[in-house]
């Protein structure tokens, strides 16, 4: 470590002391009688008598002590400080000063001059000052102690009062928005001018709150090579695990729950993909699998992928055992790597018949689905029989805000992101096409036209037990307007299908703090969190993939 | 025992009293997409978020919904909950433990 940082040290910790010691003489000057401006002042001097003992400024580590025992004479005989040595204090300080501005260069000769400045002004004070050798090693140790306490800057926080800060700021922001709705009636420039600087500098407050949180990927990546590397020494088996991560910072509470559903697609990585030595070389494959894991920065998401050279996921295989087990009742004309995904996230299934020791113990890849939902994230696979697996995972960056278009449908408001939304359009009725599969919309730029849908079917509450899978819900366009009218509709991509959502109102755009839903509602898959607007009221954020 | 009774839908009922921890005025629920049918909404309340469950529903009584209703919060570590309640009786105790008791 260099020099140079502890001298920046030093002339921080000085600059701390001799302002306390600067507002104490001020006091002192207010009132002479009062003995805990000494007091104060002492205690700042030994501070950096302490700290300057250390550095091996011995110069200073004199000079302080002395003033030390001169103000410790003044108040052991109960004088109070007056002209005299408060001159010598103004003295002391500006010597202080200027051998900390005059660091590191021209050190000594600078010192010596001070030194002798100092030494004649207090041989020529009117107290007598006594010097008591036996205490100084005392002194000087404590005040070394007392300086390494006051040194660390670093301090460590729980993560836990990072969030109860930004809580509190979005309380804040809560307010604000309030005040906002309160000026939509006052109309008041001046007031809307002040709201937008509140809003500026919550802004601010926030994203340093949320960098204090953020921690490089790599934290986990190098515990993740370790685990591995232990992992294949007692399974036997022979992988390189390539690991390319940019530097890139992520939210800790997000990083924390991605190292289980790491772990898991790993292990799964190695021991259902990578084949066995023998039937690597009999594919024309190198006989040591590979399994890397990359890591890229996309606006606010990490997309995080696993891809292994094994022998990929047999969808037929998966089908046929899912169909035999009940997991699925159907499967549609092409299996795809979506239907492929949807068929092993289903809760509880397994493609293993037998039991591993660390995978393929019936938690499977539903357990990681529902924990990257539970952050805000999302997975896809992308599958080549024979050649290999990958498997994309993507988190946000962090927990936090998301900027929602805020939409109503009958008495209800939802917002969405508007980073799920293509464009906004009007249309009317005749601009849609009835079909036997449901209701398009005639011309769009989209290859397949939108599906038309209002928000309000899709927000229907599930009948009990059954899932969404099953059939397609009829369509029938929004509720409660003539056939001439213009119908607003929000063209979104839920799970790559484009389709039109029929709102009623548009109600505004907003940057939405998000907060997770807890039990019992926890589960809603069609949700990313909620969020309470300004009037009060909760709002839920929708999951558009989920819908 | 002491218990925390109130009445929906002709009948009597009561949490363990120590699970109550409020009762709001009738207040605004937002409905949940995609939700179970026992569960009526959420609230605010306190800055939290309060799932609100359909007392009705339950416990399949005929739901009246020209009425306002107070909501009983329950809540503990896991969950924060609220139940509708036509009229809230308040404290009472009860000889011992009776059958009937939903907690």
């Amino acid at each position: 470590m260099s020099e140079t940082k502890y001298i920046k040290i030093f002339s921080t910790e000085i600059d701390t002391h001799v302002s306390t010691i600067n507002v104490a003489v001020k006091v002192l000057q207010d009132a002479p009688k009062n003995l805990e401006p000494a007091r104060i002042i002492m205690k700042s001097l030994h501070s950096i008598k302490g700290i300057s003992a250390t550095m091996g400024f011995s110069c200073v580590v004199e000079v302080t002590h002395l003033l030390e025992e001169l103000i410790e004479s003044y108040s052991r005989k109960e004088i109070p400080l007056t002209d005299r040595p408060v001159t010598l204090i103004y003295d002391v300080i500006e010597a202080i000063e200027e051998f900390k501005n005059a660091l590191p260069e021209e050190l000594d000769e600078n010192v010596e001059r001070v030194i002798k400045k100092i030494r004649d002004g207090i041989r020529s004070g009117s107290v007598e000052v006594r010097y008591e050798s036996k205490d100084i090693d005392n002194k000087i140790s404590n005040s070394v102690k007392e300086m390494h306490r006051s040194i660390d800057n670093n301090i460590k926080i729980n993560v836990s009062i990072i969030d109860k800060l930004i809580d509190d700021i979005s309380e804040l922001k809560y307010t604000e928005s309030a005040l906002k709705t309160l000026n939509e009636k006052l109309k008041s420039y001046k007031l809307k001018h002040l709201i937008r600087k509140i809003e500026g500098q919550l802004r601010k407050l926030y994203d340093s709150l949320v960098s204090l949180k953020m921690q490089p990927f790599s934290t986990i990546t190098n515990a993740l090579e370790v685990a591995i590397s232990k992992y294949c020494f007692s399974t036997g088996k022979k992988i390189n695990f390539i690991v390319n991560t940019n530097s890139i910072l992520i939210d800790s509470s997000v990083l924390k729950e991605l190292i289980a559903p790491l772990i898991h697609l790993i292990r799964n990585a190695i021991d259902h993909g990578i084949e066995p030595v023998e039937a690597r070389e009999e594919a024309r494959k190198a006989p040591k699998g590979n399994v890397t894991l990359t890591v890229k920065k996309i606006h606010d998401f990490a997309e995080i992928t696993i891809e292994d050279d094994g022998r990929g996921i047999i969808a037929e295989d998966v089908i046929k055992k899912a169909l035999d087990s009940r997991f699925i009742t159907f499967t549609p004309d092409e299996i795809d790597d979506s239907f492929l995904l949807y068929v092993l996230t289903r809760h509880g299934f397994t493609t293993k018949g037998e039991v591993s020791t660390v995978s393929g113990r019936g938690i499977g890849l539903d357990i990681v689905k529902s924990s990257l939902e539970n952050i805000g994230g999302s997975i896809t696979l992308e599958n080549s029989e024979g050649r290999g697996l990958k498997i994309i995972l993507k988190v946000p960056v962090t927990t936090a805000v998301i900027r929602s278009l805020l939409v109503k449908t009958g008495e209800e408001t939802v917002a969405i992101p508007v980073s799920n939304i293509d464009r906004i359009m009007l249309a009317e009725r005749a601009e849609f096409k009835k079909t036997e599969t449901g209701t398009y919309l005639k011309s769009a730029p989209e290859l397949e036209p939108p599906e038309v849908i209002s928000l309000c079917t899709l927000l229907e509450n599930a009948q009990d037990g059954g899932g969404a899978a099953q059939g397609t819900p009829p369509v029938p366009p929004v509720s409660g307007k003539s056939a001439g009218e213009e119908l607003c509709l929000l063209i979104i991509k839920i799970r790559n299908k484009p389709t039109a959502i029929v709102v009623d109102e548009l109600v505004a755009e907003e940057d939405l703090f998000i907060k997770p839903l807890t039990q019992p509602i926890k589960k809603i898959s069609s949700v990313l969190g909620y969020s309470i607007l300004g009037d009060g009221l909760p709002v839920f954020v929708l999951d558009v993939n989920s819908l | 025992m002491d218990i925390f009774a109130f009445y929906i839908g002709g009948r009597h009922y009561a949490f363990e009293i120590d699970k109550v921890a409020e009762v709001t005025e009738p207040r605004r629920l937002v409905s949940i997409p995609k939700s179970l049918k026992y569960i009526k909404g959420v609230i605010n309340f306190k800055g939290m978020l309060y799932s609100i469950i359909d007392t009705y529903s339950i416990f399949s009584l005929e739901p009246k919904h020209s009425q306002e209703h107070d909501i009983i919060i329950l809540e503990d570590e896991n969950y924060r909950l609220g139940f509708l309640s036509e009229r809230v009786i308040g404290a009472l105790t009860i000889p011992e433990f009776q059958e009937g008791i939903v907690s």
